[in-house]
């Protein structure tokens, strides 16, 4: 043991590393500040520049449109800080679109949405099953899911539109305060996904699984069934968006929600979280997605062509890839010098605890 | 082993977001929850009817029952080719020259269906074009071909408080719901389909006068050259635009077999992909398919043994025509005559693409709706491309703008302002476009 001992002091392994407790982390104080002077510089710039960004209206417009991604962004931080990524959420959404919209006439609204929501968690299920015990990678699996989920979704209808009447209520309704109701929802689940993720055992765990060795990460039945559960939890949300999009339009669409997954994953990555786990809270992600939403809206209101905002966006996520490897590179670093100070600290008779 | 990770206490010490963004984030959805807008209720909500819009609204009713626009003192019918119409010949529309000015300081809105798209493309810029010479901002937003786009597009032209709207969007059931979000309480045109109650007026081409046009065209085409002996004739839509392109493809069959019975109802019908449209939505205002007066078909209308077999495919996009049509070639004899009539430009371009490809050019004939820049030199120099009802999208804005600004100042505009197609092909098209740099014909 002694002998192990001394190995684990002269080299430490990546599993001392992984099980060292850490802080949780998301973004920085100095990214912090940088997301707080770039957020207030563009709404400064935006507003200057267009007598309309400011408007009642128009931010209206920007928390409606934001809603759709934030509902998405939530399930994704637990995600993402559990070390895996979905990236089926926008094939979801539309298959489930279709779903409530093709079953309305015989099942009524209320069968149909229970078989939407019930088919985003068994997908989303499905999902966290290949990951978890068959232990793909979450990458390879979302992405088959979306190309698989996206096709259901266009063969469904026979690629038509499926219109639906009297379902206005879910994307246009405003009960309360006069907010739109997917902008209620959005606060509610942005404040219970915070707070789960920081107060809670299962939160915690979602850490303690994200900060594990990617090989022994899910190791254990209850990391599994955590991600399980995650994976699920991310379809019933993406269920929920296509059924907010079938709402507003009054129709289900099969390409609705394409490239709604690259957003989620921007803000997500934008937001602290990193693709290797362990980090990032919701806090984040929600105020990376209001950055993204106002550069959005506000390259709108000036008539940027569609092409520059995608171009903006891309360029966007590559920014927050590299930020995400920088991060990784100076924890590493810390972590590398802080271990053989604990383990010189342990190796003294007081510190040795057996 | 850190003894935390096995109690599953506290995971070392925290160190959560700065309070001070912490209450950036809070005070920005609470800006937001403050400031979003009052309004009538959304349609559906709670009284369960569709939102009081009216049609017309206040800038312009458009003379309910009548049907032609009168004089106006904004501009007189294009002088010269003026397919669409001598001014109010049957329910066709002519198109109009733009007085200078006549719009001066007001601002349209304009969602345009698809940049990428050739004919989109076309429309939005002769409607940019006319716009600008009569002195009106344009706000454009694309709306990429998708309903959810077009969605966005709408609230932001409201929130931009635009004088006037145009709309061009692929999903004519999401009309409704787009209305209620966009612009309220100005004149609205929607090109090719309805837009819900809120629209003034449709402006475009009478899907079933452009299908049964090119069908006829093609069907006196196989019967003088071919008496009728053809082994497929493949009919191709783009699912996405029901009920247009569904429209355009039953008139053009139907005109068809007006020349050659044994394309009609005795033919094999098979849709390769997709089936017809269930669940696509019936849009006000649809006219019936128009079968254009013309030669009748010759003998007593039985179809005869042995016909061909016709196909009916659902193909969105160029891309998939390519695919379908190539499979589909595969079961036609290499010496077999195929008859293609494309909803739009881009299924017939993928249908020649796939002949070329399958070394079928020779046995293949195809026709198209729109006559579009993407089909100019195709039109002008290859023998095997018959010719296309041309829909004339670079003087969309000379039917649009117009009638528009009439809106505007409350003048009275009909309710459907359908441009008439003309057939285009080769011995025409240098009368409308210049194909002098297409090379010889082929």
């Amino acid at each position: 043991m002694t002998a192990d001992h001394d190995r684990s002091v002269t080299r430490p392994t990546q599993d001392d590393a992984a099980e060292t407790p850490a802080p949780i982390r998301s973004l920085s104080r100095v990214e912090w500040v940088i997301c707080g002077v770039l957020l207030v510089g563009l709404v400064l710039l935006f507003g200057i520049a267009s007598p309309y960004f400011l408007s009642a209206n128009n931010i209206g417009n920007l928390f409606t449109t934001m809603a759709l991604a934030g509902i998405l962004a939530a399930p994704a931080t637990f995600l993402m800080v559990s070390g895996q990524v979905d990236l089926s959420v926008g094939s979801i959404a539309a298959v489930c679109g279709v779903l409530v919209a093709s079953l309305a006439p015989g099942l009524g609204l209320a069968g149909s949405s229970v078989v939407a929501i019930s088919a985003g968690l068994g997908i989303g299920l499905a999902n966290g099953l290949l990951v978890a015990v068959l232990g793909i990678h979450s990458l390879a699996v979302t992405v088959a899911t979306l190309a698989l989920v996206r096709g259901l979704a266009y063969l469904l209808p026979s690629g038509q539109v499926v219109p639906i009447a009297g379902f206005d209520i879910l994307g246009n309704a405003r009960p309360l305060l006069n907010v739109p109701l997917p902008v209620l929802i959005l606060i509610v689940v942005l404040a219970v996904a915070g707070v789960v993720l920081r107060f809670t055992p299962f939160g915690r765990g979602t850490y303690r699984v994200g900060r594990r060795p990617q090989l022994s990460r899910l190791h254990t039945v209850r990391a599994k069934l955590l991600v399980i559960g995650l994976f699920a939890a991310s379809g019933a949300a993406a269920a929920l968006v296509g059924m907010i999009l079938t709402s507003q339009l009054s129709t289900a669409v099969p390409n609705v929600a394409d490239g709604l997954e690259l957003t989620v994953v921007t803000a997500v990555l934008l937001g602290g979280c990193s693709l290797s786990g362990g980090r990032g809270t919701v806090a984040g992600t929600a105020t990376a997605l209001l950055l993204l939403s106002v550069l959005d809206n506000g390259l709108s209101q000036l008539n940027v062509t569609a092409y520059w905002q995608q171009f903006a966006a891309g360029c966007l996520l590559l920014s927050a890839l590299i930020i995400d490897r920088l991060r990784w590179f100076t924890t590493h670093r810390r972590m590398r010098r802080w271990i053989p100070r604990t383990r010189a600290a342990s190796t003294t008779p007081a510190g040795r605890t057996g | 082993m850190p003894s935390a990770l096995i109690s599953g206490g506290p995971v070392g010490p925290r160190r959560g977001p700065g309070r001070l963004f912490c209450l950036v984030v809070v005070l920005a959805f609470g800006i937001g929850v403050a400031c979003t807008p009052s309004g009538p209720s959304p349609p559906g909500t709670g009284s369960g009817t569709s939102a009081g819009r009216t049609t017309g609204t206040g800038s312009g009713s458009p003379a309910t029952g009548s049907t032609r626009s009168g004089p106006t003192s904004n501009g007189t019918p294009t002088a010269g080719s003026n397919p669409s119409g001598g001014g109010g010949s049957d329910h066709f529309v002519p198109f109009r020259t733009t007085v200078p000015g006549s719009a001066a300081g007001r601002r349209i809105g304009l969602i345009g269906l698809d940049q990428t798209d050739p004919f989109s493309k076309s429309v939005t810029e002769s409607i940019k074009e006319q716009a600008q010479i009569a002195g009106a901002e344009i706000v454009y937003c694309d709306a990429e071909n998708s309903a959810e786009v077009a969605l966005r597009c709408a609230r932001r032209l409201a929130s931009q408080r635009v004088d006037a709207w145009i709309t061009f969007q692929p999903v004519s059931s999401a009309g409704q719901a787009i209305c209620a979000a966009g612009p309220r309480d100005v004149p609205m045109i929607s090109i090719d389909g309805s837009q819900g109650d809120c629209q003034s007026a449709r402006a475009g081409i009478d899907d079933g006068y452009a299908g049964s046009l090119v069908g006829g065209r093609v069907g006196e085409f196989a019967r003088q050259q071919f008496g009728c002996q053809v082994d497929t004739v493949i009919l191709l839509g783009d699912p996405g635009h029901t009920p247009a392109d569904r429209q355009r493809v039953v008139a053009a069959r139907t005109a068809l077999s007006t020349f050659c019975p044994s394309m009609g109802e005795r033919a094999e019908e098979t849709a390769v992909q997709g089936s017809s449209p269930a669940g696509a939505p019936a849009t006000t205002g649809t006219d019936s398919p128009v079968v254009p007066g013309g030669p009748t078909a010759s003998g007593s209308g039985a179809a005869e043994p042995g016909g061909p077999t016709v196909l009916e495919l659902d193909a969105p996009g160029q891309q998939s025509a390519f695919d379908l049509v190539g499979k589909a070639l595969t079961s036609v004899p290499d010496d077999g005559r195929v008859l293609v009539i494309g909803a739009d430009d881009g299924l017939t371009l993928g249908a020649v693409r796939a002949a070329k490809a399958a070394g079928r050019l020779d046995s293949v004939y195809v026709a198209g709706i729109g006559a579009d820049s993407r089909s100019y030199c195709e039109i002008a120099t290859d023998a095997h491309w018959i010719g296309d009802a041309g829909s004339f999208p670079e003087k969309y804005g000379s039917l649009v703008v117009p009638y528009l600004i009439d809106l505007m100042d409350r003048r009275p505009v009909a309710r459907e302002l359908f441009l008439r197609n003309e057939f285009i092909d080769a011995t025409t098209i240098a009368g409308h476009y210049d194909v002098s740099g297409c090379g010889p014909a082929r």
